[in-house]
């Protein structure tokens, strides 16, 4: 990665945390290759090794640092968008397990030999979408409560982890993931998504 | 912050009573507010599922998600090839699903990646309902190749067809179906090389969808290497041709269908391969012949065939076991030549009609006229081969092959081909042409095979379309001898002029200045030369050393100063190692004639074939220089070389045969070179090209000794006045014959006047040339005494009148 496309990637960062979804997909053209390698580095040859999330995103940081000069606060930047490439993929997963399933058969395109579909993990009961769904309702409501169901949620931070990464006090935090967390229960489980309040001028 | 936000966070820090009574209040005046606030307090106790598993996470992580407009979503699958993603592009609004495969190799070749590209960029051509289509294809920057196509609910063929209990003749329609699919590909010339159940899969409509064309030729699969990087393929399926590392044709195909099929229908593969070492797999491969199906099955066979052992028996038993095991037969020419003749055959058999397959009929034939004919058709099948690669890259891509290729295309003015591989590459060629088009169902019979495909061109005005395929047809002919055809090719490449490449302008050029040649049309040659001269800047070697060669050759007589000068290169190319030589020999410079023959024999870039052309041309180097002992030497390893390689029948021998003749008259072995003679002009179906020569020489021998054989003088008698219809070089001989049995019966004044009358005929450098002007200085009155001993030594007769005349 030049200084340039370091910059122009930090530039990026910048604005898809001030919300702007234009440049989603340019950084994770940029980002999946990253963690990729990462984790490729971390399971090559060994077998499944323990990988937190976190670690997979901060080791993905770092590499990205090795590469260019990426400024400290940037890595907030990273690591919330690091949630959401977690969270895309998730997503993606779903969706190719719905394209490759119909009426129960399970495809094989063809592989040289038993090719297994990966899965997700063992409880397949849970329902993605929904989820995501929740999520994506929660940040009409509240941007920043989100962004902290992600990071809470796909990269595991601790409640403190997160108050840190987006700037409040870790009491805050903690009020703002009860919130969160309520809104995923109820949408998960009531009949959709609360409507939204009016917002405040605080 | 929002206001849903904030009041939960007032409310939820209440204790219970406090916030009841703080909802009731917002109840009345914002009600959808204290509703939603209440729907979340009361999910605050509910369990939300837990997060998800990282490492499974790390496998969906595309390591390219863009690939030319398709974005990899996720992961379907990974098998020995490499893996297969789900991949999605979005054109006008529509979602298209599609399946990306990255095939991964151990080692990372982007030579061999954009060559396999280029390759798939032809089975991209294909459109049949049963072949899966191939949408896009690239190359990911590090150099794997990727490939996008149709994405298909499926199952492999035998699964579905045992999973759903289907009869012997749902089977058999399947397949017949496949076959349909399988003649469209080789139609566009492209042949899968690894036909098996997981590459056809059934669809949820019951149809049938081939998919991985030419795939397994690229990648690492469970591996028996013919040659390092090329030709890998699965022991399960592979076809004795492959094993051989002999060309991959449609047969191939026909034979892995034929394996299919016996599993389809028998429950059991044809041969126990699975667990076979390399050794032992040559052995089944090659040499086993598969029991009949019917002989193999069992109970759970028939249960998975919804009959009974005995019906099932019964079924097979007769046409349906003969139709497969023709299709397996080890040798390819003896199976079904084409897709559509199988397919034609298990249709016959649906229909309860005869089935063709009880001989080898066809193929039995066609054997038997390459072996008559092979290498004037290897030379110009190979040659053609050779083209055709240029052309459509996916059927010869072997190494093995491409070996050959090279070595025929140096050799590839010689008449000098292994007459087995003459067979393959011919009957490769007529699967070609006639898989183009099976209206082509000819009379065997070059002539008319060629005529026949030359009339195909045009009649698909192709010969634009594919100027490589008709620069190979064109070459086939002119090796042939279908000058003709040869030129209508030829000519109507050229009416297409402005659009063909310079290569190919240069090509055309090249060959019809051959085909000149052939016809000896001396101004014709300078013609096109002159027309190409302007082209060759940028040709490579081969063609450089090519036009030199025809030029040299047009010069040779004239001019061999100029032949010299243009063949004074350093390396000196194969191809003209023997007009040089012969150059040297014209100036009179032997020595160094013989020296350059000899020092090529030790070359690495001289192929096998070409070797023997140039101990043929040391051995005539030698006899100039009046070294008959080392010429006879010489001649006797190149037949001892030559003879195991080349077979018996092969066009070349009987030239090499002529010089072995040569070098034993030339040690004075005379009725050792008139045996070798005799037993060449025995042979039946002698082409009267090789029959003069070897007549002529015979006489030139047979006149030789003395007392002259007895044949020679018949043959003298017959021919002699019928000498002007015989070329320079014959008449001279058929004078040198005449002046020594004349002088030989005492006949001193007839020779005399003989010789005087053909005076013109002595005027020239080869060898019997100077041996009439010996024979002048001898018979002539007021010629000199002086007599070269070189040349007494090669003719008795006159080292005999020379003597007696001396002692006169």
């Amino acid at each position: 990665m030049t200084p340039d496309s370091a910059h122009a990637l930090t530039a990026s960062l910048r604005q898809w945390m001030a919300g702007d979804r234009t440049v989603e997909a340019s950084l994770l053209d940029t980002v999946y290759p990253l963690l990729r390698a990462v984790a490729q580095r971390q399971l090559g040859g060994h077998g499944r090794i323990t990988l937190q999330a976190t670690e997979l995103a901060h080791e993905a940081f770092l590499k990205l640092r090795e590469q260019s000069r990426v400024a400290v606060e940037d890595r907030q930047h990273f690591l919330a968008f690091a949630a959401r490439v977690m969270r895309n993929l998730v997503i993606d997963h779903v969706r190719a397990r719905a394209a490759s399933k119909r009426g129960g058969d399970v495809t094989i395109v063809g592989l040289e030999s038993a090719g297994d579909l990966p899965s997700l993990g063992a409880d397949s009961m849970i329902d993605w979408l929904a989820i995501d769904h929740a999520l994506r309702g929660l940040e009409r409501e509240s941007p920043a409560h989100a962004r902290l169901a992600e990071l809470r949620y796909f990269l595991g931070l601790s409640v403190d982890q997160c108050a840190e990464q987006l700037d409040v006090t870790p009491a805050m935090a903690q009020r703002m993931w009860r919130f969160a967390r309520a809104w995923l229960a109820a949408s998960l489980t009531g009949a959709g998504p609360p409507p939204s309040g009016a917002s405040s001028s605080r | 912050m929002s206001r849903l936000a904030e009041e939960f966070d007032a409310l939820s820090g209440l204790p219970e009573a406090e916030r009841a009574r703080a909802l009731a209040a917002l109840a009345a005046t914002e009600p959808e507010l204290a509703a939603s606030l209440r729907m979340l307090l009361d999910a605050e106790s509910d369990r939300i599922p837990d997060p998800p598993d990282v490492q499974r996470l790390l496998d969906f992580i595309p390591t390219h998600r863009d690939l030319g407009g398709f974005r990899l979503v996720a992961p379907l699958g990974k098998g020995g090839m490499g893996e297969v993603w789900l991949g999605e592009r979005v054109q006008s609004g529509v979602t298209q699903r599609v399946a990306v495969k990255l095939l991964r190799a151990d080692r990372h070749d982007t030579e061999l990646a954009r060559r396999f590209l280029d390759e798939q960029r032809i089975v991209a051509q294909l459109s049949h309902p049963n072949i899966v289509r191939l949408i896009g294809m690239g190359q990911l920057p590090e150099g794997t190749p990727w490939l996008a196509m149709d994405l298909i609910h499926g199952e492999p063929m035998l699964v579905h067809c045992d999973r759903c209990g289907l009869t012997i003749r749902q089977r058999v329609r399947l397949l017949v179906k496949v076959l349909a699919a399988v003649q469209h590909a080789h139609q566009h010339l492209v042949v899968h090389r690894d036909l098996k159940s997981d590459h056809i899969l059934i669809d949820a409509d019951g149809e049938p969808r081939l998919l991985d064309f030419g795939i397994a030729r690229r990648l690492d699969a469970d591996v028996l290497p013919t040659e390092p990087g090329g030709g890998f393929f699965s022991a399960c399926n592979v076809s004795p041709e492959q094993l051989n590392g002999e060309p991959i044709s449609v047969a191939t195909d026909v034979y892995q269908l034929g394996l299919l099929l016996y599993r389809l229908v028998a429950g059991c593969e044809a041969q126990e391969r699975e667990r076979a070492s390399p050794i032992e797999l040559q052995r089944i491969v090659l040499e086993q012949t598969p029991a009949p199906p019917s002989e193999r099955v069992d109970e759970d066979a028939a249960r998975a065939r919804s009959s009974t052992v005995d019906t099932l028996t019964r079924e097979l038993r007769g046409d349906l076991d003969r139709v497969v095991l023709h299709a397996l037969r080890a040798a390819p020419a003896e199976r079904y030549a084409t897709a559509t003749a199988f397919r034609e055959d298990l249709e016959a058999w649906l229909d309860s009609r005869p089935v063709r397959a009880v001989g080898q009929g066809r193929a039995y034939r066609l054997r038997k006229f390459v072996g008559r004919h092979g290498v004037a058709v290897g030379i110009s099948g190979l040659a053609v081969v050779l083209l055709v690669v240029a052309g459509t890259l996916l059927l010869l891509n072997e190494l093995a092959l491409a070996r050959m290729t090279r070595e025929a295309v140096a050799a590839r003015d010689a008449a000098t081909l292994h007459a087995a591989r003459a067979g393959q590459v011919r009957d490769l060629l007529l699967d070609l042409f006639r898989a183009a088009d099976p209206a082509l169902d000819g009379v065997p019979g070059n002539a008319a095979r060629i005529d026949d495909a030359v009339a195909a061109l045009r009649r698909r005005e192709s010969i634009a379309a594919a100027p490589e395929l008709a620069l190979a047809l064109s070459e086939a002919a002119i090796g042939l001898g279908q000058h003709e055809s040869a030129k209508q090719v030829l000519d109507e490449l050229g009416r297409h002029d402005a659009q063909l490449t310079l290569e190919v302008r240069r090509q055309r050029l090249l060959l019809l200045a051959r085909q000149a040649t052939a016809t000896r049309n001396a101004a014709e040659i300078r013609k096109q030369l002159a027309a190409v001269a302007p082209l060759m800047a940028d040709a490579d070697a081969l063609e450089r050393a090519q036009y030199l060669r025809l030029l040299g050759d047009l010069l040779l007589s004239s001019d061999p100063e100029r032949v010299l000068q243009l063949t004074d290169l350093q390396p000196l190319p194969p191809l003209l190692i023997r007009l040089r030589a012969r150059a040297l020999l014209k100036v009179g410079h032997t020595a160094e004639a013989e020296q350059l023959l000899r020092a090529s024999l030790d070359r690495a870039d001289v192929g096998r074939t070409q070797r023997f052309d140039i101990q043929q041309a040391l051995v005539s180097a030698l006899i100039d220089q009046g070294q008959g002992a080392a010429a006879e030497q010489v001649s006797r390893d190149l037949i001892d070389a030559a003879r195991p390689l080349l077979g018996a029948d092969n066009r070349a021998m009987f030239g090499y045969w002529n010089t072995r003749a040569d070098a034993l008259a030339a040690a004075g072995r005379l009725e050792a070179a008139l045996e070798v003679l005799d037993a060449q002009l025995s042979r039946p179906d002698l082409d009267p090209g090789i029959r003069t020569p070897l007549q002529v020489n015979r006489l030139l021998f047979g006149t030789a000794m003395v007392p002259p054989d007895p044949q020679a003088e018949r043959f003298l008698e017959v021919h002699w006045p019928l000498r002007s219809r015989y070329g320079i070089l014959a008449q001279r001989i058929l004078l040198l014959a005449q002046i020594r049995v004349l002088t030989h019966r005492g006949n001193m004044n007839e020779a005399r006047r003989t010789l005087a009358a053909h005076l013109e005929l002595t005027r020239a450098n080869d060898n019997e040339a100077r041996l009439l002007q010996q024979w002048a200085r001898v018979l002539m009155p007021g010629a000199e005494d002086s007599l070269d001993p070189k040349w007494l030594s090669r003719d008795p007769h006159l080292a005999a009148l020379a003597q007696s005349s001396r002692s006169r």
